[in-house]
């Protein structure tokens, strides 16, 4: 397999078929090289090959001038501009309204406390309180789950 | 994560593969299942002492001379011999491979007790950041004592507990605590738990949390002393205050006990007959009174709670005594109270316990259990390892088997509350490890029950001893294939001659390498026969 480099920058267009010609490139010998690169920004290059499958082709394109195996695949993105490269900017979306704001003067940072201590003052704090009526403890009130008094239930 | 067992193949795998995000520990010990202490070496010939333990980063064996009063620190090698021959796996270890000394060199011999003293042999605290090891001298012990001074009626004295510093680099004694007249249980570490840089010990007699800061100088500096007065300056407080009547706290409702002036200014500890309750049990008292003044608005019925669960069990409350402490990070601690029977006995299972979290620095009581609580229960189920709280800086002990982290050890533990007769019985039994030892259990990942399954009773990660069978201790992999992959034989090769005599063992294993020392000794003072089981 035959890699190979050129720099064709100074060529006009048909010097650059005459030397690919001339080295071989243009011939059938082509179809065993895997890669070619060349450059040659300021040419509008198409050099197809015929008959053979896997045509050759140069695309004076947003790629920059890449070769490529059908001519027509990146057809739809030809822009107006060929020279610049084109800034895809993907579409960003805004929030309308700011409920989720974070506070201006936020800092996060980790919870000294281990979880286990966590867990004992939580209780500890729901004990201190006096009881209120029943129906107001149903829900936790930090809506997380709450470890069952009871040995006797089997933990899910 | 391996797909196949043979070592060669894990190490290629490991090139190309990542593990699962979180467990590269995990799938690193899993080496472990390859690399196995296979090959045993009976009856090495070792100099006769007591064999402690291996540090938990293994650099250093510490040993203590049959005497009890010098220190002996090895450092393990690894035997190294060559073989000019092609097939060196044919012939057997030279001779020398039955020496002690091939396996380790002796750093140096120190000796800590003078002539009254002995080195308490099961008491070892080793500080890993700095390589600091904490050991204890003691006289003898005193039964009856008279309790003079405020201490407590029926624990026993010891006239002299020293706390040795040692840099195990090199054996320097960086600093020393005495207590005198005082009574620490230092079996196990029992009475002393480190924690990072913090030292808790227990003064059982004069009913003191003394906490203690090893800094890196090497120095043990006194950081509070809880259990009279909480905050520091408590003691001036109330000697300069001494005339004056009346109960301090205002959150007691009345009057606990007749106030009399105390001749604070000159005794320095209060004497129980005549001083109002002040420090920790204060604390603990109001914490429990208002927790049941909080449970019902009705005043009437508040003042029947209060009857019912404070005033009938209040002369209960203020005998309890402070049995065992440990921290649970740098500012909680959890201590264990219950009466003054129980604390020097061994079984605790009669006398009832009770559970408070305290916080150092706000002098707060934060909870309040009893052993059968429920509650307390459930945290330990569900967060035992932060009960095992570990320095920060070895991270190889977040992975000793608990029931929290590991699936077999939680299906055990379940077993066992599905086949418990009483469930309230079986939360004591589980609450009585709390609080836990500090440095009780070893990191060695052969212990680690999600590699191998071994039987409990003849071996595991606690280091206490065992009676000792005759048959070889198998460890078998969990994962399949789940084959025997090696197996551990205390005693001489031909097993026991004589079976009457009961025979105990004792395991060391090497914190990393596939290494283990096993024990086996009579309960007469005979030497032991200790076996070398390695990798060869």
């Amino acid at each position: 397999m035959l890699r190979c480099f050129a720099d064709y920058r100074h060529l006009r267009g048909e010097s650059v078929c005459e030397r690919l010609r001339s080295s071989g490139l243009a011939s059938s010998r082509i179809w065993n090289l895997d890669l070619v690169f060349i450059w040659a920004p300021h040419l509008d290059l198409d050099l197809a090959a015929s008959e053979k499958s896997g045509a050759f082709v140069i695309m004076g394109s947003v790629l920059g001038d890449w070769p490529s195996y059908d001519p027509h695949n990146f057809s739809q993105l030809r822009p107006s501009d060929p020279s610049t490269p084109s800034k895809m900017t993907p579409t960003t979306y805004q929030p309308t309204h700011n409920r989720t704001l974070p506070p201006p003067d936020q800092v996060i940072t980790t919870e000294t406390k281990n979880i286990l201590l966590r867990h004992i003052y939580q209780r500890a704090e729901e004990k201190l309180r006096p009881k209120r009526a029943a129906p107001e403890h149903l829900l936790p009130e930090h809506g997380c789950k709450q470890l069952r008094a009871s040995v006797q239930d089997t933990p899910c | 994560m391996f797909r196949s067992n043979n070592i060669v193949a894990r190490i290629f795998e490991r090139q190309i593969r990542t593990p699962p995000p979180g467990t590269s520990v995990h799938c690193a010990r899993r080496f472990y299942e390859n690399l196995v202490p296979s090959y045993t070496i009976y009856d090495v010939e070792c100099p006769d002492h007591l064999f402690r333990k291996f540090t938990d980063d293994g650099q250093y064996l510490i040993c203590f001379s049959r005497n009890h009063q010098e220190l002996i620190v090895y450092r393990p090698t690894w035997l190294s011999f060559s073989c000019t021959e092609e097939d060196c796996d044919v012939h057997d270890l030279p001779p020398k491979a039955k020496k002690f000394d091939s396996f380790f060199t002796q750093l140096y011999c120190v000796s800590l007790a003078s002539s009254n003293e002995l080195i308490c042999k099961d008491f070892f605290l080793y500080m890993e950041s700095n390589r600091f090891g904490l050991f204890a001298t003691s006289t003898a012990q005193i039964h009856d004592a008279p309790a003079v001074g405020g201490a407590i009626q029926g624990v026993p004295s010891i006239e002299k507990i020293t706390f040795h510093l040692l840099r195990l680099e090199d054996g320097v004694v960086l600093d020393e605590k005495v207590f005198n007249d005082d009574f620490v249980n230092l079996a196990h570490n029992m009475g002393v738990f480190l924690y990072d840089d913090l030292l808790a010990i227990v003064s059982l007699r004069y009913q003191t949390v003394h906490i203690l800061q090893i800094r890196d100088s090497g120095n043990l500096v006194d950081v509070r002393a809880i259990g009279a007065f909480c905050r520091e300056d408590d003691e001036l407080f109330l000697n300069s205050n001494a005339p004056s009547m009346g109960i301090r706290d205002k959150s007691k409702q009345h009057q606990l006990t007749e106030n009399h002036v105390e001749n604070g200014l000159q005794q320095s500890r209060l004497s129980p007959e005549n001083a109002f309750v002040s420090g920790i049990k204060q604390r603990l008292l109001s914490f429990i009174f208002r927790g049941i003044w909080n449970e019902e608005t009705n005043h009437t019925l508040r003042v029947q709670y209060l009857k019912k669960k404070f005033y009938f069990h209040f002369q209960d409350y203020i005998d309890l005594i402070i049995w065992k402490v440990q921290f649970l990070d740098r500012h909680h601690l959890l201590i264990k109270f219950g009466s003054v029977d129980g604390a020097v006995s061994r079984t605790t299972d009669h006398h009832p316990a009770f559970f408070a979290v305290y916080n150092m620095e706000t002098t707060d009581i934060v909870a309040f259990y009893q052993n059968n609580a429920d509650e307390l229960y459930l945290l330990f189920e569900h967060f035992c390892d932060h009960f095992h709280t570990t320095s920060k800086n070895s991270l190889y002990m977040n992975f000793i088997s608990s029931h929290s982290n590991n699936i077999h050890t939680r299906e055990q533990l379940r077993s066992l509350r599905n086949k418990a007769t009483s469930s309230s019985q079986f939360v004591k039994k589980m609450l009585a490890s709390l609080p836990i030892n500090s440095q009780a259990l070893s990191p060695s990942p052969y212990f680690d029950q999600s590699l191998y399954r071994f039987d409990e009773k003849l071996i595991s990660a606690a280091d206490r001893h065992r009676q000792s069978t005759d048959h070889p201790i198998k460890f078998i992999l969990r994962r399949p294939p789940q084959t025997l992959r090696f197996k551990i034989k205390p005693g001489p090769e031909g097993g026991n001659i004589d079976n009457r005599t009961k025979k105990i063992s004792s395991f060391l294993f090497h914190p990393f390498l596939p290494f283990a020392l096993s024990i086996q000794q009579t309960l007469f003072l005979q030497p032991s026969a200790v076996n070398v089981h390695f990798r060869r």
